[in-house]
């Protein structure tokens, strides 16, 4: 047993090199000079995507679920068809039924995630990559312990060849998400949200458990994303209305024409941000006929400038109208009373095989987490 | 008045760091845990006011580092650097990638650096009983993958 808890502090304490203060002050000054990259975006795209060169075109033409050209957007669109468009949802929300637990309920949410991810492991000292949709299912209460329970599962496939032919060297590891052992889905927490769209940027930094606006690199970006996060997560017809309105005062919003979402093949419009440098988009597409988030998307609109530094693993180059990853919205209910795994009456069926409509063989095992 | 600041978030960190990489690194891997604890200590001097005063500072940037590691998609791994010391075991490597996440957090901690359950209950935000749960069912299933017979 010692020789077991030396061998696990040697391997956690030797493995990185710690963290100074000097590279605190250092990262900041960075920060303030502007010319610092974006923390989690990058990285995450960096992992996310996929190989370089010539291969990129081969993973191109196969993750078709992932990648995709957006149709035609309404050029010429100005900020205020953004800030009318929301209002008109909006007021649709405030009319619509609350999805708020009551005590001892949970708020029941199910969505479909998509991304391609990159690992690295031994003996081979290459990364392969493969793409994963998965389903999460998440139960929360405010009241609960630990807040949330969580059921992810989903089936990964790789990307090509050669990443099968790495992850054989590799000894065929049973693949994991970043989902599989990372942290557990975000916690929005609905029961507090503000009926005011002017008081959501204050409730936004009281969430300890929501990313941070440095880690999406900018005010808008953040107030963005916990705004859509939020959206896919309930609350009450007042609140959802607040959202909405706070997110036509975002800065950057626009209104971008039709599109249809990739799991759930739903049409709505288009409300985008541009993130700056990164050259991706996020994109919210909501349906028109209710409050509903369909789906929430990350798109390359223009091409992000080359690294200066040569990153470890291999990068993909990226192309405009690539859709990096998606979240979309299935369904939301409230539970009966002191269930956190029960699911409410509505909840449609899933397909039993992951993911919907694939013809690719998925790989052996199965991907998945869970908080039971 | 810069350099009295300066100097007192440095012995903060010299305090705070090593415990708080630790226990991000045992949740989320050597290049997110690092990452998630640059991201907390960040935190701390862009609001050192308030992050000086904080009861359990571990468990607080704890939970801010976990914010800043909310990204999902990106793998947990625990591959080491080239330069990093080869002598370790590998075998620890899928070990401890195969325990959930509360589970590595309990064992690294407190099987590897001596904290008390009621601190790691603390860190986590859940119940004592909870983590030795979680302490127990890791290191079974540890000393299972790594073959290490309990002599003790």
């Amino acid at each position: 047993m010692t020789e077991l808890n030396e061998r696990i502090r040697d391997f956690i304490d030797t493995g990185v090199a710690p963290v100074s203060a000097e590279e605190i002050f250092a990262a900041r000054l960075i920060e303030q000079a502007g010319v610092g990259a974006r923390r989690a975006r990058p990285r995450l795209r960096r992992r996310l995507l996929v190989l370089s060169g010539v291969v990129a075109l081969v993973v191109a033409l196969v993750i078709v679920g992932l990648v995709t050209v957006p149709g035609a957007k309404n050029t010429g669109v100005t900020p205020a068809s953004a800030a009318t468009f929301l209002e008109s949802v909006a007021a649709k929300a405030a009319t619509e039924r609350p999805l708020v637990p009551g005590p001892g309920q949970y708020l029941y949410v199910a969505t479909i995630e998509s991304a391609t991810f990159g690992e690295g492991r031994h003996p081979s000292p290459k990364t392969f990559w493969y793409d994963s949709s998965e389903l999460y299912q998440v139960w929360t209460s405010p009241t609960a312990p630990d807040h949330q329970t969580y059921e992810i599962v989903g089936r990964p496939e790789f990307v090509s060849a050669a990443d099968r032919a790495i992850w054989v060297t590799d000894g065929s590891p049973l693949l994991g998400s970043g989902s599989d052992s990372g942290p557990t889905p975000p916690y929005y927490d609905v029961a507090g949200l503000p009926t005011k769209a002017s008081e959501m940027v204050a409730y936004f930094k009281s969430q300890i458990y929501l990313p941070t606006e440095s880690w999406y690199g900018s005010l808008p970006s953040w107030e963005f994303g916990t705004a859509l996060g939020f959206l896919q997560n309930g609350a009450s017809s007042a609140q959802r209305a607040a959202l909405l309105r706070f997110v036509a005062t975002i800065p950057g919003v626009r209104l971008m024409g039709h599109a249809t979402s990739i799991a759930t093949g739903q049409r709505g419009l288009v409300i985008a941000l541009p993130l700056g440098r990164s050259g991706l988009t996020e994109e919210a597409i909501f349906d028109p006929s209710s409050s509903n988030l369909i789906e929430d998307r990350y798109v390359f609109t223009t091409l992000p400038p080359k690294p200066k530094v040569t990153s470890p693993l291999p990068g993909p180059t990226p192309f405009v109208g690539e859709i990096q990853s998606y979240t979309d919205f299935v369904f939301a209910g409230i539970t009966r009373v002191n269930s956190e795994y029960s699911l409410p009456k509505e909840t449609p069926k899933f397909p039993p095989v992951w993911p919907f409509g694939s013809v690719r063989e998925p790989l052996p095992g199965w991907l998945g987490s869970t908080s039971k | 008045m810069e350099d009295a600041l300066r100097r007192e978030f440095e012995a903060f960190v010299c305090d705070v760091e090593p415990p708080l990489r630790r226990a991000l690194i045992a949740a989320y891997g050597f290049e997110r845990g690092r990452d998630a604890t640059a991201e907390a200590l960040g935190w701390a001097w862009e609001h050192w006011d308030r992050a000086k005063e904080l009861d359990n500072k571990v468990a607080y940037l704890f939970r801010v580092g976990q914010s800043g590691s909310r990204d999902r998609k990106t793998p947990i791994t625990f591959e080491r650097g080239e330069s990093s010391d080869p002598w370790f075991d590998p075998g620890l490597i899928p070990a401890l990638a195969s325990l959930t996440e509360h589970q590595r957090v309990a064992v690294v901690l407190v099987n590897g650096f001596d904290w008390k359950l009621r601190e790691v209950a603390e860190l986590l935000d859940v119940g004592i009983s909870t983590v030795q749960s979680h302490l127990e069912r890791g290191m079974r299933s540890l000393r299972n993958a790594l073959e290490v017979v309990e002599n003790d």
